[in-house]
């Protein structure tokens, strides 16, 4: 069984344990292809030496995991924004995207006040119209009975 | 007035249970927002902008769980793309920040623990140089110790994937360490 497992690690290849070294430290390898990548340590110096340096990496990053000034907590300012976000959606949407807003407000207003213009101008125009078709019809009436 | 008040109710008590979520989360999604980010700042937006998403769009009730916590990170991964992206694009805000972590660089504290100071400033400024993917899975697997199920969850690419990056990413990150003499 263990000269199987012993024949198993010689036939992988150097580049494949190198791929399976980081999940080999990090326990994410089953047992059988752990044992493997342990088979072929033990007798591989240079897998040895990438595999030290591996863990030397991993060890250093871990080092730093506690960092004093990083935050632990969101601060008061983000908690109160994430509780007026959620208690008024539509306000906070409109804050959000106030430019966007802004020119809707301003494209309606436009357009009311175009629409509005017309309309004052036909009613002023409507009137004139008439006006001079009565003065016409005057001008000919009077013409008849001058004759 | 009778389902007003069941309404009522039930909006008090997904509250409560959003806030537990917020405290249960908030320290993790920093650390990996920060990672990801190099800026705490920014880390505080996008983490405070996940929550909001997660008050609006999660179905289901709001408890600690595997499928929310997944959620949470992949929302904070996308904000974070989207605000690496706004912050390219604004080419003065980016040299701002460039000049803040210069700011950030420097020795600090007399008296402090300066190597472990240095050695997380290296570490942060090697993190940097790595492709965002990259630099994501390094920090959920090695910072967040998550398994390269939950980071497939996360990140919705393959377990066998996610350990081909890795491998690359830790090689690289080796590299980059040993040439500014950390390692
Ligand atoms: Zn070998």
């Amino acid at each position: 069984m263990i000269n199987d497992k012993a024949k198993a690690a010689h036939r992988l290849k150097c580049d494949d344990i190198r791929e399976l070294l980081i999940e080999y430290f990090l326990r994410e390898l089953g047992q059988n292809r752990s044992d493997l990548v342990r088979e072929h340590l033990r007798k591989c110096e240079d897998c040895r030496a990438t595999a030290a340096e591996l863990s030397d990496t991993v060890d250093l990053l871990r080092s730093t995991m506690h960092d004093p000034e990083e935050p632990q907590r969101l601060s008061d300012e983000s908690r109160r924004r994430i509780l007026h976000a959620i208690s008024h959606p539509l306000l906070d949407w409109m804050s959000r995207h106030h430019t966007l807003v802004s020119t809707v407000v301003v494209i309606i207003t436009l357009l009311v006040a175009g629409l509005l213009l017309r309309d004052i101008r036909i009613r002023r125009d409507l009137p004139e119209a008439i006006e001079v078709e009565v003065l016409k019809e005057a001008v000919i009436t009077d013409e008849y009975y001058e004759e | 007035m009778q389902d007003k008040l069941k309404a009522n109710v039930a909006k008090h008590e997904r509250l409560e249970q959003f806030n537990a979520i917020v405290s249960e989360y908030e320290a993790a999604l920093l650390r990996y927002a920060a990672r990801l980010l190099g800026n705490s700042s920014a880390a505080e937006d996008v983490v405070q902008e996940a929550f909001i998403k997660l008050y609006r769009r999660w179905e289901g009730t709001l408890e600690p769980s595997a499928g929310l916590s997944a959620w949470l990170y992949r929302v904070v991964h996308n904000q974070a793309v989207d605000y690496i992206k706004k912050e390219s694009r604004r080419s003065d805000a980016h040299q701002r920040h460039i000049e803040e972590h210069a700011v950030m660089s420097a020795p600090s504290r007399p008296g402090a623990n300066r190597s472990a100071d240095e050695t997380r400033l290296n570490v942060r400024d090697a993190l940097e140089k790595l492709p965002l993917r990259e630099r994501e899975l390094v920090v959920l697997k090695i910072f967040e110790n998550k398994s390269y199920k939950e980071i497939s969850e996360i990140t919705g690419l393959t377990t066998g994937y996610v350990g081909n990056i890795l491998h690359h990413a830790m090689k690289r990150l080796t590299e980059i360490l040993k040439d500014t003499g950390a390692l």
